[in-house]
Parts: structure tokens; sequence; C-alpha cells
């Protein structure tokens, strides 16, 4: 039987730790997709990510059904990952490479894209895309925030003002304002 | 210009996916016709592609790692921690007194066992003294007699002179008063009886004038000094009736 978050969490109140395993397993990987975003580094991700869950599981209690599960735990995940970062500065300045990038089947600009010349060249390059990765490690901790959770992991607007715990048109605000610092960033540093 | 300000916030609202079909033409024209705003939408194009391309799946197992650890902390349930923190508290509030009772060699509460040799108080009312804890622990260590602080010294209130005062001060203010002077006189034994608003404590004799004259005390009328202790004798009773 495929139980709900709300099923699973009842039970798990009610002493059933298995159903909390079920939460683990669905949600674990976008968990520490968030994470390996935010402190670049493999362990430390996974460490976060173990440690949300079970800060979730000791405050379930507290957990009042007004967000989903998995929005309550992104917020926990994004938050003990600034955390880690600002006590491992080193992270800041030692940006792993991860295995090479690929073409993702991402079809949102296609379109556009195909009436522009040249913009195409540039964003194929893996440097282009290294070169962000790292202007994010420069963001401040709101705009990182907005940035990971919108524009790499693809939530929704309303789902990034539920784990951010602030409005929509503040979460806007913030990706317009990040999305140019960025582009300023980039541009200082020759990329664009 | 106002007009490319407009379109900057539509290329934001396009990049959140708020409005893309709508603006979608309307755009367009606008970015054949306006060289910046073309330039703004191909970096930010640029930005959003690549940003996207830093998404990946990441396949995980932490379960039995989370389980393992949540099945350890079960098994010390948050009661029982909670319990322990309370013991460490008691143990560490009680290493300060007794640390505290080292250092001022004993606290000198002698008179829970002694009536007040001026009124012919009951010991029950006595026992309702309350040490004022603190106020010793003010003594200068390096100039007075350690003599009298040492552990298990008992001083015999009965050969001590007593002398009454009242003050306009409250608890609470003369309590900081006599705080204040500790410093600078010896200050042993502070007492209270709060029923009675009464406030005792021991000083050396000759300090007495002084120590009144700075804490602003009158001398209560209603007492006479204890003419039958001897006026010899190195320590004083001060007893100050302070106000609600």
């Amino acid at each position: 039987m495929d139980y709900s978050d709300e099923q699973l969490i009842n039970m798990s109140i009610k002493g059933d730790t298995s159903a909390f395993g079920i939460l683990v397993e669905r949600y674990q990987n976008k968990a520490y997709a968030i994470s390996i975003k935010i402190v670049q580094n493999h362990d430390d991700a996974l460490d976060c990510v173990q440690d949300s869950f079970i800060k979730a599981f000791r405050n379930l209690g507290q957990f009042n059904f007004q967000s989903s599960f998995n929005t309550w735990l992104y917020r926990i995940v994004t938050n003990s990952s600034l955390d880690l970062l600002r006590k491992n500065k080193k992270y800041q300045n030692d940006v792993p490479i991860e295995k090479p990038l690929t073409d993702d089947d991402d079809e949102y600009f296609i379109q556009i894209e195909d009436e522009k010349s040249g913009v195409e060249d540039i964003v194929q390059s893996n440097e282009t895309v290294l070169a962000v990765r790292r202007a994010i490690n420069e963001l401040s901790d709101d705009f990182k925030k907005v940035i990971i959770l919108f524009e790499i992991e693809q939530l929704s607007l309303i789902e990034v003002s539920r784990i951010l715990n602030v409005p929509v048109g503040t979460v806007k605000s913030r990706l317009f304002r990040a999305r140019e610092r960025l582009a300023s960033i980039l541009k200082e540093k020759g990329t664009f | 210009m106002d007009n490319c300000r407009k379109y900057k916030k539509i290329i934001h609202e396009y990049l959140n996916k708020e409005r893309s079909d709508q603006i979608k033409k309307e755009l367009d024209t606008h970015l054949l016709e306006c060289i910046s705003c073309k330039e703004y939408f191909d970096s930010m194009l640029i930005l959003n592609n690549s940003l996207k391309r830093l998404k990946k799946d990441y396949t995980i197992d932490v379960k039995d790692a989370v389980m393992k650890e949540i099945e350890k902390q079960q098994s010390k349930p948050a009661i029982n921690r909670k319990v322990y923190l309370r013991y460490a508290a008691a143990f560490a509030c009680m290493v300060v007194v007794v640390g505290v009772y080292i250092l001022t060699g004993g606290f000198h509460n002698i008179q829970r066992d002694k009536n007040y040799n001026d009124t012919n108080k009951e010991l029950s009312e006595v026992q309702n003294e309350e040490t004022v804890f603190g106020i010793t622990t003010a003594f200068d260590f390096e100039n007075q007699d350690r003599s009298v602080l040492s552990p298990g010294y008992k001083m015999n209130q009965e050969d001590l002179s007593t002398y009454n005062y009242i003050t306009d001060k409250n608890y609470d203010e003369i309590i900081g008063d006599i705080t204040s002077v500790s410093d600078e006189f010896l200050i042993l034994d502070v007492c209270t009886v709060t029923e009675k608003n009464e406030l005792s404590f021991i000083s050396y004799n000759i300090d007495t004038e002084k120590i009144a004259e700075k804490l602003n005390l009158k001398k209560d009328s209603n007492y006479k000094t204890d003419e039958s202790a001897s006026d010899n004798n190195e320590y004083v009773k001060l007893i100050i009736i302070y106000s609600d």
C-alpha cells in the first residue's frame, strides 16, 4: 500500500519507525541534491541529509501539516547545509569539479535559443557552467537559497516561498537581484 | 528607458515561468528592436541555462544510517535525558555551594540554633531565618583575620553587643547597600526574618557607627543597647528593621 506523507508521519509519531524509513527513502535524493549544491562536498552533504532526517524525526510532533513534509524537510536541509558551510569556510574557495557535465534534455528555452546566434555555443561550454557554480558561492545566503531551490532544483515559486518561509513576492525579488548579481560577478570574471 | 525597465521586469517574469506564452511575442518583438534589452536577455538566458545544467539526479541511501541513529536515540528516551540534565544541574549547583562554603569558611549561620538575646524570640521563629549568601564572600581575605572565617567557627552571640536600627529602605535596597559596603567592612552572618522585616549581621565593634552612617541607618528608639554584653567584645551585632 502506498501511504501518503501524512499517514506515514502519523504512523511515525505513534512509534512506527519503519514508516519514517519510507519517508527517508522518498526524499533522500532530493534532499541530497539541495545539500550538495550548498556544501559542494559529498561527505558533508550526506551528513547534512542524515542530520536533517534525524532532526525532522525528533520534531515530528511539532509538524503541523500546514505545509507538506518535503517542504519542511528541505527547509531543514537548506538551513543545516548553510550552517555547515559557514562552519567550513574552506569550501568557499575549494570547489570540487564533479563528474563532467552533460547536456540536459531541458526544452524550456529551446525555441528562443534557436532564434539567436552564438548563444548556444556559450551555453554548451562546461567552463561557463563551472564559472556559474563558482559565482553562486559568492552570493549571500538569501540569494544562494533562491538560486539553488528555484533555478537549479526547479522547485516552484510557491514551494520556494514555503521552504524559505517568505512571501512569493520576496522570492521573486530575491531571484531578480540574485540573477543580476550573478551576471555581474560573471562579467567581472570575463565569463560574459 | 521606462519601456526597457518594463521589459527587464518581463524578462524576469519569463524566467520565473510566470507568463511565458502571453508575452513571448511581445518580448521577441522588443528584443529585435532594442540592443540593450537583447544583451540583457542573452546574458540572463546563458545564466539560466547554466544554472539548470547544474541540476543532477542523485541516488543516495542514508536510510539505514538514519534508522540506526533514530533507534539508538530511542533507546535513551528523552525523559531520561532530561532527568540526567537535572541531576547534572543539581550537581553543578552543589559544587558551587560547596566551593563558596570552602572559600568563605562557611556561612556562619550560627543564629540557626540560638535565640536573639535581646528580644527573647522563640527558636522556631529564628529557624525561619534566611541566610543571604554572597554577602560574606565579599570579605577581604588579605586584610582581615582569617580565623573568624575558619570552618566550624562559632561565635557566641550572647556575648555580643546588639545595636538596633531602622531604615526607610526596603529589603532589596538595604541588602544592596550592605553588599556595597561589604568590601569596606567585615560583615558576617547576614540573616533576615522576613515576617518581621528584620535583617541582622555581625561586624567589628569599631566599625558600627561608620556602617550605620554609610547605610544611613537611624537608631531604633524602641531598643537600648544590651548593657550586659561586653563593650570590649571585638564584634557586635546590628539588627535593622527595614520598610515593606
